[in-house]
This record gives structure tokens, C-alpha cells and sequence, in this order.
């Protein structure tokens, strides 16, 4: 009851007086709260009374936005904004900068600031930055050594080009990083402090294998990237990895079961350059818990690696798509024979099987008996696909009992 | 040995801490969610919580939302080390997807509510130094704010414009580059 009039009486208040309050809160808060803000927003605060005026120079981060940048209506009225606002903000340290460039027609005007931004970013002790050119075609070429901050813990990286090492071996506190939509041209990625890497939508334009070296990596994502797949290091801290590779240059044209068709005008085999390498991609991926493994089945990378298979110590989901089908479901068994503590397995068909060419290769097979009993099978397929019914009668053989088979079944869609 | 140290972490887990409200309401909550807030942390390591955790600065309205915010989150931040990361995708296992989402729809509906105590929130978050809560909230008033001219900023949060229209002026022609 009282605490009722209390609210009554004091909405009667705010009726007459107005309270205000924004105003009430400390300046540290209002603050954090401008933070949020984008920073043309932030600034034009500057007019709305007296105690407003100076605030937006101590706002801890910049935030230029697509939507931001997209305001603007010329590369140079960005440009004009974010140099005025660098220059007259007290040097304060920034938890945050998201930089975008303008989205336009002059690639050079729109990115003719970005690395001064950048250096003025990590200057300012900037614990997350967002890079991002905005062209739809030309990628920003970023400087080499550009990125060295002690003090950096997140980075994201949009429509780049690198064509030297990604070494962040001086950024000691660097644990997020995401690049996407960019050109990778180089031989290593380095970083020892890294937990999460997200490399989306990238190419990797050299003939040699991008080496990824984070050697304390907790999860990975490698998604839908095109050219050589890169080379991973160990990471013995991985909990999480999804590899979904339906575009990468390590596919057949002929559709041999892991690649060395001898075909000279097939690429993806003629310039594979494992070199020395057993294995591409599992070898680094063998210490996580949940691991997904997508491609179509003409690739042939995750089927080349297993005739040198790790084993899974750790493995307790995982998820493969048509790539592990193969004749007598060698690479599928080969997978589960590596992992020992497998609770559930998902299998995701497309409409159409390919069929691969054999070869008589031979996998990692174990000769001990494979036993599934304790695995939880789920299969996602098409209406009226008989090779599910292949994959389910050779698994049963191994033991799975049919109560611990989930079957998804997707409408057949007309061709 | 190996069953001992497991007993202890049993009973840490199930350890609780009363929290007492300006109103004099009290409320027990677990260590796990208390600990959200770093300003009760530093008193439980301190080893001052013995008879409860006088809240001076917060009411019992606003201590039982922010319970319920630390409630939820608390076993969001038990998997912080794990594979959770600031970027939204990271955590990209269904598994965390769904949590994420369901945690998402969570603070939106948290966040339904009136203007007072939306900044009554913020000053909680503030006092009990609580950095998700603090961040959700600041977030909002935020968007609130976003997009709105002056004028509509003061006449929205009650701003009385203390400027005199030479001083205003004055301000415009040096932040020119701002409202071009």
C-alpha cells in the first residue's frame, strides 16, 4: 500500500516538475550508457543542456555501424565526422571501436582513414575492434604489423585482404577472433592466447596450405570458405568445431574417394599439396567434445585424412553429412572406430547421393570389433532414399539397437 | 581425497546468502547467484556476509528483479570458460544456440518495464556491479535515445535545456561537423 501512494506521489511529481531521470545518474553511467550509442548520436547530445556539453569527448568506444556509416552521404562526410570526433574526444581508453567504412562507389576515399582509425583505436587501449570495409567488391589490404595491442581481447575483420602472416603473438590478450568475407593470402595464422576463431565466407588464395597455429583454441568455426583448406595445428583445448567445407578447392571432378584421380586438369587433386602432412584438418580437430564435419561427397579432404585417422578421445557428438558415404561405409566405421566415447552420431543426407569412384582405399580401419550399442544414431534424409536404408542395416550389424535410432525424414522435393 | 574435495564443492554450491533490502525484506538466494554481483563477491571472500547482506541502495521491488536477472544468468556464467564467447555465432552448437535464445527472450521480456524502474535497475546494476545487467540496461535506454533529435531527447527524459540560445549556438558552431 504505501509503497503505491509512494509511486502515485512521486508520478504526481514527475507531473509537475519533470523529473529527469537521465540527468540523475552519475556522469560514469551516463557514460556507459552513450557507449551504447551510435557516435553521431553520442556527440549531438552535446546540445541538450549544459552538463551535456563536454560528455560524449569521455565516451568509451566509437561506434560507426553499417547503419551508421550508411547515414552519411559521402565517403568523405564519414571520413569529416570520424576525424573531427578523433581529434576533438579526450584521449580516453576505448573498450570498444566498430569501424565501418562508407558503402559507395570510391573504394579508395571510403577506406582512405581506416588503418589511422585503427592505430588511433589501439592507441586508445581498445579492448574489442571491428574492422570492416563495406565495399562489394574491392577488400581493404590490411597493413602488416598493424594490429599489435596488448590490450586487444576481441577482434573482427570484414572484406579484408592479408597477404602476409596474421601474427597476433603480440596481442597477449587476444581471445576472440572473426574474419569473413575476406581474401587470406598467407602461410600461418599465429596465436597463442586465442580461445574462439571464426573464419567465415573467406578465400584462401595460396597454392600452399595456410598453417592455423592457436594452440589454445576452445572453439571453431571454419564455415563455408573456398580455396585450400588450411592446415590446423594441435589444439588440445578443443571443445567445439564445426568444418563445413561445400566450396573448398579440395574436390575431385572425377569423384575419386580422396582425391589422386591423375588427372591433370583436376585441380582440387593435381595441386593438393598435403606435402609431409597425414593429416589436413583432423589431426587438430581429434581433442574436441562436439565436432560437426560438413561437405559435399566430391570432396575429399575428411576422407584423405582418415586413412591417417586420430583418434577422439574426447568425441561425444558428432555430425557428418553425405561425404562419409563411401561403398562399404569405410570412412563412416573408420570415424566411429576412432571414437571411443561417441554418444550420438547425426547423419544429414541431401536428395541426391553421388557416387564416388573406388579405389580399394584403405582407411584407418582398427581390426578390433566395433561395438554401438551405447550410441544414439539421428538421420535427416529425404523421403524415399533407399541409402539410408544401407547405412542403417550396416550400423545394426555393428550392434546399434534400432530404439536408439532417430529418423528425420524431410518431404521428397519434386526435380 | 578425490571424494572430499567434491563434498566441498557440493557444499559451496548449496551455500546460501540472505540479502537484505533498504525495506528491510530479506531474500535468500545461492552463492552462484549472488556472486553475479561483484560487490558481494568481494564480501563473501572478505568472509563479511555472516547475518545477512544489508543492500542500503536498493529496494525490495527492484532487489527481487535483479535476483531474478542473476538467478537466470548465474548458470550462464557457470559455462563462461567453457565455449561461450562474446561473439554471438561462436557459441554455435545447437545446444548453446538454444540456451542463448532462450536467454535473449528472457532479458527482452526482463526489460518490460516502466521508465523509473528501468533507471532504478541501472543504479542497482551499478551498485552491486553487476556487468551483464548493467550493459542490458544502459543498452536500453540507449535505443531509447537512438535516432532522436535534441528537442525530442529533452521532452522524452524531462531534460530542462539549461543553455542560453547564445550558448547553444555557440556549441552547434563548434560541433557543426556532427549535425551535418
Amino acid at each position: 500500500m504505501s509503497e503505491g501512494s509512494e509511486a502515485a506521489g512521486s508520478k504526481r511529481h514527475a507531473a509537475a516538475y519533470g523529473v529527469d531521470r537521465l540527468g540523475g545518474l552519475p556522469d560514469d553511467l551516463l557514460l556507459d550508457i552513450l557507449s551504447f550509442l551510435p557516435s553521431p548520436d553520442a556527440v549531438r547530445t552535446c546540445v541538450l543542456a549544459r552538463r551535456w556539453r563536454n560528455l560524449w569527448k569521455g565516451v568509451p568506444a566509437l561506434r560507426i555501424s553499417p547503419d551508421t556509416a550508411e547515414g552519411f552521404h559521402s565517403p568523405s562526410a564519414l571520413n569529416g565526422f570520424v576525424n573531427h570526433m578523433l581529434l576533438l574526444r579526450d584521449r580516453v581508453p576505448l573498450r570498444t571501436a566498430e569501424l565501418n567504412s562508407f558503402h559507395g562507389n570510391d573504394f579508395d576515399a571510403s577506406v582512405q582513414y581506416l588503418e589511422l582509425w585503427v592505430r588511433y583505436s589501439l592507441s586508445c587501449r581498445v579492448a574489442e575492434l571491428c574492422v570492416a570495409n563495406d565495399d562489394d567488391v574491392e577488400r581493404w589490404l590490411l597493413p602488416k604489423g598493424l594490429i599489435i595491442s596488448r590490450h586487444l581481447r576481441s577482434l573482427e575483420l570484414a572484406r579484408i585482404m592479408t597477404e602476409h602472416d596474421l601474427d597476433f603473438s603480440s596481442c597477449r590478450s587476444l581471445v576472440d577472433l572473426k574474419i569473413e568475407f575476406s581474401g587470406i593470402y598467407c602461410e600461418r595464422i599465429t596465436s597463442p592466447s586465442l580461445k574462439h576463431l571464426s573464419i567465415s565466407e573467406c578465400r584462401f588464395l595460396g597454392d600452399v596450405r595456410t598453417q592455423i597455429s592457436v594452440p589454445n583454441l576452445i572453439s571453431l568455426l571454419l564455415d563455408d570458405c573456398t580455396g585450400r583448406t588450411p592446415l590446423l595445428e594441435s589444439m588440445p583445448l578443443l571443445v567445439d568445431a564445426i568444418v563445413v567445407l561445400p566450396n573448398c578447392s579440395d574436390y575431385c571432378r572425377n569423384g575419386y574417394e580422396v582425391g589422386d584421380c591423375g588427372d591433370e586438369s583436376c585441380w582440387g587433386c593435381s595441386n593438393c599439396n598435403y606435402g609431409e602432412n597425414i593429416c589436413v584438418v583432423l589431426q587438430g580437430l581429434s581433442s574436441c567434445t562436439n565436432l560437426q564435419l560438413a561437405a559435399t561427397s566430391k570432396h575429399f579432404i575428411f576422407r584423405k585424412d582418415l586413412m591417417g585417422c586420430p583418434v577422439f578421445s574426447n568425441l561425444e557428438t558428432l555430425l557428418l553429412n553425405e561425404w562419409c558415404i563411401t561403398a562399404n561405409l569405410d570412412a563412416l566405421i573408420c570415424f566411429l572406430q576412432h571414437s571411443p566415447v561417441l554418444e550420438k552420431l547425426t547423419l544429414e543426407f541431401p536428395e541426391i547421393h553421388e557416387n564416388l569412384v573406388e579405389m580399394g582405399v584403405s582407411y584407418d580401419l582398427k581390426r578390433q570389433p566395433l561395438v554401438l550399442k551405447d550410441l544414439t544414431v539421428e538421420v535427416n534424409f529425404h523421403e524415399g532414399d533407399e541409402e539410408i536404408h544401407k547405412v542403417l542395416d550396416v550400423l545394426s550389424s555393428y550392434g546399434l539397437p534400432p530404439e536408439k535410432i532417430i529418423i528425420k525424414q524431410y518431404p521428397k522435393i519434386g526435380i | 581425497m578425490a571424494s572430499a574435495g567434491s563434498g566441498d564443492e557440493k557444499a559451496a554450491a548449496a551455500a546460501m546468502i540472505t540479502l537484505i533490502s533498504s525495506d528491510n525484506e530479506k531474500f535468500e538466494v545461492t552463492e552462484a547467484t549472488a556472486t553475479l554481483s561483484q560487490t558481494i563477491r568481494h564480501m563473501i571472500e572478505d568472509g563479511c556476509t555472516d547475518g545477512g547482506v544489508p543492500l542500503p541502495n536498493v529496494t525490495s521491488k527492484i532487489l527481487a528483479r535483479v535476483i531474478e536477472y542473476c538467478k537466470k544468468h548465474a548458470t550462464a556464467a557457470a559455462g563462461e570458460e567453457g565455449s561461450s564467447s562474446s561473439f554471438s555465432d561462436a557459441a554455435f552448437l545447437e545446444v548453446d544456440r538454444a540456451f542463448l535464445e532462450e536467454l535473449e527472450e528472457f532479458d527482452d521480456a526482463f526489460l518490460e518495464v516502466d521508465r523509473a524502474t528501468l533507471f532504478d535497475l541501472i543504479l542497482a546494476a551499478n551498485y552491486l556491479d553487476i556487468k551483464g545487467l548493467l550493459n542490458l540496461t544502459c543498452q536500453k535506454v540507449a535505443d531509447s535515445v537512438k535516432g532522436k533529435t535534441p528537442e525530442q531527447i529533452r521532452e522524452m527524459y524531462n531534460i530542462v535545456n539549461d543553455l542560453t540560445p547564445e550558448e547553444e549556438a555557440e556549441i552547434r558552431r563548434e560541433t557543426q561537423w556532427a549535425f551535418e
